[in-house]
């Protein structure tokens, strides 16, 4: 099923042009991955596949808003309260095997201010696997991560999409290895 | 809405700032002025005006954590503008139930007004509107981190102070009353949409 259509997408911040003519078709069931040096416009890209930043060059079917599940730059939790009342906020229920998985079992009933900047990443890296949402959007999901969640992310990533879903990532790190991928590269 | 209304109505008793700090602004403001032994004629204005600066100190970090820590930006680019305004709605509904009502009820019995539904009404309209504008200014103000643009709001409120001076003081409700009911239909329409459009550009 095709999500997006990205036609000849450029785009300038204050009269400076940060990439120019992107095309590319999402489809579902696909990693695109894309990278680039800093400042390339990664982030702004993945803006504008979510529509926060407005371009006319980019057609998106209407069910994909609600399917969307975005993690950027920031975490999204409230600092002064649990990990575990962070996730009863929002109504997300975490199955306990996912925090093992990170090694955050024994964190969920810590202040997030307490927790380290991979363990937050990490914790928000939980709630876009149990969002029971088929896109995920994720800018720079690996930063911070140590090597062993860095592969658990990957298979989790993988198997989301064998089972129909859709990841978006920018991605500084190592490429991820996986069959139905399409990178999409913002440099130079 | 539900879910919306359900974080922020959690969020209000889980942080226990939000619980105390619209309460014990209005007390010390209020207390001052029963201190200051005013005569009753300006029982009004010190209920007025300690409503007035609670709802300006509240309003200012409405969105502010929200902006830090990314969670405005999840909910534009997760449900787009619609989560926006569940997400502006059940801020105002908790709001409206934990800290105006309670300053309604306080101000009106220090005020000496018998306790009507009306005037009890009329003064959680009028705290409302206060909020709409106010939250304009902090939304406006959210990536510099200072109080100014809120107090540029201000003087869009003064025919607001004159209609509310009215009811309250001169006790005219008509006409006063609907004109504060239109202002209070403008706050929570155009100024509810000013808002939202400020909050999508802040968080891009």
């Amino acid at each position: 099923m095709n999500l997006y259509s990205l036609k000849q997408i450029s785009h300038q911040i204050d009269g400076k042009l940060i990439f120019s003519d992107v095309s590319e078709v999402i489809n579902s069931g696909e990693i695109i991955e894309i990278r680039g040096k800093n400042g390339s416009g990664k982030t702004t890209l993945l803006k504008i596949i979510t529509g926060l930043v407005n371009s006319k060059d980019i057609d998106s079917s209407h069910e994909t808003l609600d399917q969307i599940s975005y993690l950027g730059h920031k975490n999204g939790f409230i600092e002064e309260i649990t990990l575990r009342q962070n996730f009863e906020i929002l109504g997300i229920q975490v199955e306990n095997s996912l925090f093992k998985k990170f090694n955050l079992s024994e964190l969920k009933n810590q202040k997030i201010f307490n927790l380290s900047y991979g363990e937050k990443r990490k914790a928000a890296l939980i709630r876009i696997i149990s969002s029971r949402k088929n896109i995920w959007i994720m800018d720079e999901p690996f930063a911070g991560l140590d090597g062993k969640s860095i592969k658990e992310l990957k298979d989790i990533i993988n198997s989301h999409v064998e089972k129909g879903g859709t990841a978006i990532i920018a991605n500084h790190q190592d490429e991820i290895v996986e069959s139905k991928k399409i990178i999409l590269r913002l440099e130079e | 809405m539900n879910k919306a209304l359900q974080r922020e109505l959690k969020l209000f008793f889980l942080i226990p700032k939000n619980i105390y700090l619209p309460i014990s602004v209005f007390g010390i403001i209020f207390v001052i002025f029963l201190v200051l032994d005013l005569d009753n004629s300006l029982n009004y204005a010190s209920s007025f005006i300690a409503s007035f600066i609670t709802i300006f100190i509240i309003s200012e970090n409405s969105f502010k954590d929200d902006h830090i820590n990314g969670y405005l930006e999840q909910r534009l680019c997760e449900g787009g503008i619609s989560d926006l305004i569940s997400y502006l709605m059940a801020k105002w509904i908790t709001n409206l139930f934990f800290v105006f009502a309670p300053i309604a009820a306080i101000s009106l019995i220090f005020q000496g007004h018998e306790i009507s539904i009306k005037l009890f009404g009329i003064y959680v309209i009028m705290l409302s509107t206060l909020y709409f504008f106010f939250n304009l200014g902090s939304a406006i103000s959210l990536k510099r981190n200072n109080s100014l643009n809120a107090l540029l709001i201000i003087p869009l409120l003064i025919p607001f102070i004159i209609l509310v001076k009215g009811i309250f003081v001169d006790g005219q409700f008509e006409p006063n009353f609907w004109f504060l009911f239109a202002y209070f239909i403008f706050a929570s329409s155009f100024i509810f949409y000013t808002i939202l459009e400020v909050l999508k550009i802040q968080s891009r």
